[in-house]
């Protein structure tokens, strides 16, 4: 899938990166749509949590190595958001490795655009799955630094 | 005058007395109109087809090989001769004989289980017969498991495979293929010819016996029990070759090399 | 997690690479099969490795063998080699994640496009729709799960 097509820098802002103080899934889950709540992009916030809660009960995106990548797409979003949350202490997520997660991306699509948000999936979780890469992640000293090192910076 | 069955060298096998005959085509001839000119295309065949024959048809390309297929089958009249099944003469298409073709022939807006029902509806069959058929013979040629999908999500393999159950479903004693396999890849038609020999010999399956016309010699002396090699056009045969390898076979038989070559000289 | 991705292969040419193979004897050099069947190489690769993923055949150096599974195979009728199919496939972790989801599932069936959210999730590298059709031909044959374009569902078999 051509990933060159997907810009994630449009769809990410400093102030939604945000060190987690959750505990627990819920909560981190809960953390990151409310960092959103202010978003032009996101018109229900409510709708969001459920639509990714609702991927969740799928199966955990998880997808193991400290990452996690929920995602939904739902009227709720006009365009594409992201927003990403670290935890230093790494939090229970049911991964597929049984590890906690200490990276989570938040990626909020519209209904309509199908592709492109298989694309944007792609895009974050290869370049998470690259140890370097989350290893920038889980350095850079605030939380702001993420938008250009996500996109690639 | 069809010359004296010979035996391709292999172990000599006593054919049990007198299977009955079930296909009797004496001197056919056809000739074809084409842009005002007469094309003769057939010209005094004669052959036999006794039960439990598998009999393939090879032969130059446009030698008339599907021509005489379509009049056994009904689908055509011959302009001299006659095609008698069980002794009586064959006018149209009859429900004892069922084709499959190079082109799958299937609808694609009807799924695997509506094809295959297609062609039961010209049978008074009542529909839980029809859909017995259907699903009996949908699992014979490995078809289950598709039944709902659309010829569009399916391989060819899988396409060809439609076409088996549909002519199955009719429970003809007599299968009638055209080159069944030339739209499918080496490795698809070496699957296919191999499970539609198990079908024949399936103790479930009435089938008693096949024609299939094939361009592909290896492929013949793989699956027939006899060979009927024609002549360029006007087509008559040339020879009747007796191919008596045992089941299952593979090229590396015995005599399986000897019978490819010797009709190989007889086509050139 | 590893997850190794389905290539999209048809069943029916995978067992023709056996019955051909079988023909030779049960093992044969790879370049002089592409040639003898005249198939692109690329696309011979394609079917091995799909029979490799489901060991019927192994390769060592530049041949290509059938294995005792493979073997097993060949004498069964075509029902007899969906079932050997259908326990191969459960061995693959990428089919296992499916039937594993779709298990899980009230009524053990989900929309297409979150089997296709689900694989781009787990295997990123790969296009998940030609993956998804892959799954789903292969769990078709090996009679492990059904798919129903109309509805856009892709349900477990009753039996599992």
């Amino acid at each position: 899938m051509p990933a060159a097509v997907v810009d994630l820098q449009r769809m990410m802002a400093p102030e939604r990166c945000v060190d987690l103080l959750a505990s627990t899934k819920m909560e981190a889950l809960r953390e990151l749509v409310e960092v959103l709540a202010t978003a032009r992009e996101v018109s229900d916030k409510e709708a969001l949590l459920n639509a990714l809660l609702g991927r969740e009960r799928i199966m955990s995106t998880g997808i193991g190595l400290g990452i996690a990548v929920p995602h939904a797409r739902t009227p709720a979003v006009r365009d594409f958001v992201i927003a990403v949350g670290r935890s230093r202490a790494g939090l229970p997520f049911d991964a597929i490795d049984d590890q906690p997660v200490h990276v989570l991306v938040l990626i909020g699509g519209p209904e309509t655009e199908k592709e492109q948000f298989l694309r944007v999936i792609s895009r974050v979780v290869l370049f998470l799955k690259r140890p370097e890469n989350l290893r920038k992640v889980l350095d850079a000293p605030a939380p702001s630094d993420l938008v250009r090192i996500l996109s690639g910076g | 005058m069809s010359p004296e069955p010979s035996t391709a060298p292999a172990t000599q096998v006593e054919r049990p007395a007198q299977a009955r005959s079930l296909l009797e085509v004496a001197a056919l001839g056809k000739t074809l109109s084409l842009e005002g000119k007469l094309l003769p295309i057939l010209d005094g065949v004669s052959f036999t087809v006794r039960e439990d024959e598998f009999v393939c048809l090879v032969g130059p390309s446009g030698g008339g090989k599907s021509t005489l297929l379509r009049i056994i089958g009904g689908l055509d009249r011959p302009d001299a001769g006659t095609v008698r099944y069980r002794d009586v003469p064959v006018s149209g298409p009859h429900a004892r004989c069922a084709f499959v073709f190079q082109t799958f022939g299937l609808l694609p807006w009807l799924n695997v289980n509506e094809n295959v029902e297609l062609g039961l509806e010209a049978m008074t069959l009542p529909r839980e017969e029809r859909r017995r058929r259907a699903a009996f013979y949908i699992d014979k040629v490995g078809l289950d498991g598709y039944e709902e999908a659309y010829p569009r999500e399916l391989s060819s393999g899988m396409k060809q495979r439609i076409g088996l159950a549909r002519a199955f479903a009719i429970e003809p004693e007599l299968l009638l293929m055209d080159e069944p396999f030339s739209s499918l890849d080496a490795l698809t038609s070496a699957n296919l010819r191999e499970e539609v020999i198990r079908l024949w010999q399936d103790g479930e399956v009435p089938l008693k016996s096949v024609i299939m016309v094939t361009n592909i010699i290896e492929e013949a002396v793989l699956m027939a029990d006899r060979i009927l090699v024609l002549s360029k056009r006007p087509a008559r045969i040339v020879d009747d070759i007796r191919i008596e390898l045992p089941r299952p076979r593979n090229s590396r038989q015995a005599g399986f090399h000897d019978a490819s070559d010797r009709i190989f000289r007889l086509i050139l | 997690m590893e997850f190794i991705p389905i290539p999209r292969v048809a069943l029916g040419k995978v067992i023709g690479l056996l019955e051909v193979l079988d023909d030779l004897g049960g093992r044969e050099n790879g370049f002089r099969l592409a040639v003898s069947l005249q198939i692109e190489f690329g696309e011979l690769i394609l079917v091995i490795k799909a029979a490799e993923m489901l060991d019927l055949v192994q390769t060592p150096g530049t041949e290509v063998v059938l294995t005792g599974r493979g073997k097993e195979l060949l004498l069964q009728d075509i029902n007899g080699r969906k079932k050997i199919v259908k326990r191969q496939l459960l061995r693959l972790p990428t089919f296992r994640l499916i039937v594993d989801i779709l298990k899980a599932q009230p009524e053990r069936k989900m929309p297409y496009d979150t089997i296709v959210d689900v694989l781009v999730t787990h295997l990123p590298e790969e296009d998940p729709g030609r993956l998804a059709r892959a799954i789903i031909d292969w769990g078709r044959f090996g009679e492990l799960v059904g798919y129903n374009s109309r509805t856009g569902t892709v349900y477990l078999d009753q039996e599992e």
